[in-house]
């Protein structure tokens, strides 16, 4: 489906916690303290990946494998702690502002890039606009479109050709102008791929560097990238940062199918399957035994019931056939447990996150039925309902329809077509009837599952519109910081969780295993599975 | 002789350009049908409209007759045979060249091929003579089963089954008895780049497996009919021996449909390893078109099936040719 990395706020999960916790709230905390651990130094491992689709620049890359590679070789500026849900910098030593629009980023003094350049301002201010210029048509440049000047570099012909926005202020400071206020800049920034600096080197020859990137991370690429073969990652002894690096060498082995994968796990050939296969995932659970992660990765399903079709007009009737769909059960017996029903919008690990925050997403057949007769039912009593035959989806809509059927005594036709047409059909506002909704976070601020979905944000396929919730994330944006942007952007969630133009159905769960040789392996939604904190015992 | 071949190599051209302009075709109407396949890249979230023009120019995927439902785009036909005639076969969407894709995956299917058809052709042609030369005893019904089973089990049913059966049942156990590592490689779960042979006997056996099946029924029916043939009589009655008779004389004729077999069978097997290369994780051809169907990477498809269709016909040019060497009847002057 979608390259689009998932990046999910951290929350590193033990695995014994884990395997013990099987329901999961807000709170799905184990806690894992690498600092703690005598962890074992040496050795090496290897994991599955898919092919990327590119390391350089950068800002390329819009997929977890890419982004797996991005973080384990370059130190991010700032990350989200698990626990805290602080921000915990890298490669920043602070980033600040009194207004939430002009950002100064002090930067670590001493920290180098492999090849010996040093990580200064300027390696930072040469990446982001090589991001943002729009004749170089990275994909996740458009994350710097908050920037002062950022339109003046798209286009065929563009007016300049450096973001006006960002200065050098000196080799350690940069400062970034806004062209509005945004208290969840800094969470931004946590998102790698759009942020992470340049080697000259790089900047003269993004070619070369695609196959051999020069990073910043306690990990190097000793040998080009063995294209839909291996990356191999190896310890680089001149590393200045915090960043933890407990084995030697890492390789990442490309899979086209993750089935494979996992028989090669079993053979013992592999160390780390990431993401196991649907199909696999009950004999993975009975043979890995408390080597499994069974962990949030963030991912949203929503039900979208859009503006322009009339009988979803009366919010009642929305009401009711979100209250007749029984999450739970599709959840565990449809999904196989790879799936939490949502009552949020946001997803568990992000801050502002709530288990009740959606009322109409209680099942509720009786209180479904009665709203369904009182709206006077639905024209031709049939729904559609509108999804993309490519990605396993026909098992749970199925059982939505169902359910709407025994609650409601509605009529339901499932309506797919391939994932690039179904794509367009929503963007011109044409689904025939109520569609699946897709979120894969971006960076862990609940602004980013609120306002590009119900705002005017890129995937509003339900054309959602409300002044109210408009005015608060607006209000939110211009918090003076991260947290008080927060409890009003819970707010805004209220607003639209009343009008329930979308009804939130599940957040979405990834699965790992490993090998018995190894140790303290954990899930950082924001950098994947953190490789360097793993140790190598056997 | 020289002629003959000449003539057949002319008519490489039309077909070539004919393949090339029905898939140029479909993939015009794919994309006018479906829409642009850049959409697809940022998944939900649909991308500023500067960076989708951006990237669909860089794609080339911006003519205005993708727009028109049913319009050839001749000129975009013509600008890539142009570029085809000067080598450039385009760029994928990780901006990778698709000559260095076809040039990483090609050497590692042909290696895949070569294993399955050495194997279909020895192991086939073998058991074809003994089910021939004893019709409808022991052996032969043996065969005559064994073949069957294998025509009828799916190629991702059988490929699924000997993977987990070679590799992680035999691989573990030869491990754990202190195996050479050559030997490990080849009841590996998956492809080795280390062991680029080893590795790849195994999916090479299940490929070849359905066309082995085939090629022993074919040399069977094949060597039967000629048994009876009134020169293989004669040849019996000057006394030649068994051997010689059934050696040289029967099978020589009867292994004409057989080769015409192997050599489609050679473009079939180097296109249609999808199924196996993906199972056994081979980064060949076969996943590289697979990989590029599901993403709507249609330069590569176009690029990889016209290659592949010259490799049909340089196939089946062999196999004419070859009839003659078999054949002394056949002449081509």
């Amino acid at each position: 489906m979608g390259r689009r990395t998932s990046l999910r706020l951290g929350v590193s999960v033990a695995a014994i916690a884990m395997v013990a916790t099987a329901c999961s709230g807000s709170d799905d905390g184990g806690s894992s303290d690498s600092e703690g651990d005598s962890a074992a130094t040496g050795g090496s491992f290897t994991l599955s990946g898919s092919e990327p689709e590119k390391l350089a620049p950068a800002a390329d890359c819009y997929s977890a494998d890419c982004s797996q590679i991005l973080s384990t070789i370059f130190t991010s500026l700032v990350s989200v702690d698990a626990e805290t849900q602080e921000l915990e910098y890298g490669a920043a030593e602070s980033i600040d502002s009194p207004d939430a629009k002009v950002w100064t980023v002090k930067l670590r003094p001493g920290m180098k890039f492999h090849n010996g350049e040093p990580v200064d301002a300027e390696s930072y201010v040469r990446a982001w606009n090589y991001y943002a210029y729009g004749p170089n048509t990275t994909q996740v440049g458009f994350f710097l479109s908050p920037v002062q000047g950022y339109d003046d570099l798209q286009g065929k012909q563009p007016k300049a050709k450096e973001l006006s926005g960002v200065k050098v202020v000196d080799d350690t400071t940069i400062e970034i102008t806004l062209d509005e206020a945004f208290s969840q800049w800094p969470l931004i920034m946590s998102y790698a791929p759009a942020f992470i600096p340049m080697a000259q080197e790089c900047f003269d020859d993004v070619q070369a560097c695609n196959e051999q990137p020069i990073g910043t991370g306690p990990y190097q690429m000793s040998e080009p990238w063995q294209h839909n073969e291996s990356v191999t990652m190896e310890k680089w002894e001149d590393y200045e940062g915090d960043d933890p690096a407990n084995a030697d060498s890492i390789e990442m082995l490309m899979y086209a199918d993750l089935k494979t994968a996992f028989r090669d796990w079993q053979a013992g050939n592999l160390d780390i399957v990431d993401g196991v296969d649907p199909s696999q995932v009950e004999q993975a659970q009975a043979e890995a035994g408390e080597r499994w992660l069974s962990v949030d990765d963030g991912s949203y399903t929503g039900l979208g019931f859009p503006t322009y079709i009339d009988m979803f007009d009366d919010v009642r009737i929305r009401r009711a056939l979100s209250m007749a769909i029984d999450r739970e059960t599709i959840a565990d017996r449809i999904l196989m447990g790879q799936s939490t029903p949502a009552m949020d919008y946001i997803a568990p690990f992000v801050p502002g996150s709530r288990d009740d925050a959606c009322e109409y997403c209680v099942y509720d057949p009786e209180e479904a039925k009665r709203l369904f007769d009182e709206a006077g039912g639905i024209p031709g009593n049939t729904v559609t309902i509108f999804f993309n035959n490519d990605g396993g989806h026909e098992g749970w809509t199925q059982a939505v329809g169902e359910g709407w059927k025994n609650v409601l005594g509605l009529d339901y036709e499932l309506a797919s077509i391939p994932f690039t047409p179904w794509l367009n059909t929503l963007d011109e506002g044409k689904s025939p009837g109520a569609y699946r909704q897709s979120w894969i976070p971006d960076y862990p601020s609940p602004e980013n599952y609120l306002d590009p979905m119900y705002g005017e944000g890129s995937a509003n396929y339900s054309r959602y519109q409300s002044d109210e919730f408009l005015r608060l994330i607006a209000e939110a944006d211009a918090a003076p910081s991260i947290e008080e942007g927060i409890p009003i952007y819970q707010e805004a969630a209220d607003v639209a969780l009343e009008d329930l133009q979308v009804a939130p159905l599940f957040f979405g769960k990834t699965e790992i295993v490993y090998s018995e040789r190894l140790d303290n392996v954990n899930y950082d939604p924001l950098q994947q599975i953190l490789l360097g904190e793993i140790s190598v015992t056997g | 002789m020289g002629r003959y071949i000449a003539r057949r190599l002319l008519q490489f051209v039309p077909v070539l350009f004919g393949t090339m302009f029905l898939l140029h075709y479909m993939q015009s109407l794919s994309v006018q049908i479906n829409g642009n396949p850049v959409r697809a890249l940022f998944g939900d979230r649909q991308p500023p409209p500067e960076t989708l023009a951006a990237i669909t120019r860089a794609f080339s995927l911006d003519d205005p007759c993708l727009n028109q439902t049913g319009n050839p785009c001749v000129g975009l036909f013509v600008d890539r045979i142009i570029n085809y005639s000067q080598g450039d076969f385009g760029i994928d969407f990780n901006e990778r060249a698709i000559t260095a894709l076809i040039a990483d995956a090609a050497p590692i299917t042909i290696r895949l091929t070569l294993i399955a058809v050495l194997f279909e052709a020895v192991v086939g042609i073998l058991a074809g003579v003994l089910a021939g030369i004893r019709k409808d005893g022991v052996t032969d019904n043996l065969i005559r089963i064994t073949t069957t089973l294998v025509i009828s089990v799916p190629v991702f049913v059988l490929g699924v089954l000997v993977q987990i059966l070679s590799g992680v049942y035999i691989g573990v156990w030869l491990e754990d008895n202190g195996a050479p590592e050559w030997l490990s490689a080849m009841f590996s779960v998956s492809y080795q780049a280390d062991h680029p042979w080893a590795s790849l006997v195994i999916p090479g056996v299940v490929l070849g497996a359905f066309s082995l099946g085939f090629i022993a029924r074919l040399t069977r029916t094949s060597l039967i009919e000629t048994l009876r043939a009134d020169y293989v009589r004669t040849a019996r009655a000057k006394g030649l021996g068994r051997r010689r008779v059934v050696g040289v004389h029967a099978l020589r004729n009867s292994l004409i449909p057989v080769i015409t077999y192997i050599g489609i069978d050679l473009g079939a097997l180097m296109g249609g390893a999808i199924v196996t290369e993906g199972i056994f994780n081979v980064p060949g051809i076969g996943g590289l078109v697979f990989g590029a169907v599901a993403r709507g990477e249609t330069p590569i498809v176009i690029a990889v099936v016209t290659l592949l269709t010259l490799v049909f016909l340089l196939a089946s040019l062999l196999v004419d040719v070859l009839y003659a060497v078999l054949d002394p009847r056949i002449r081509y002057d």
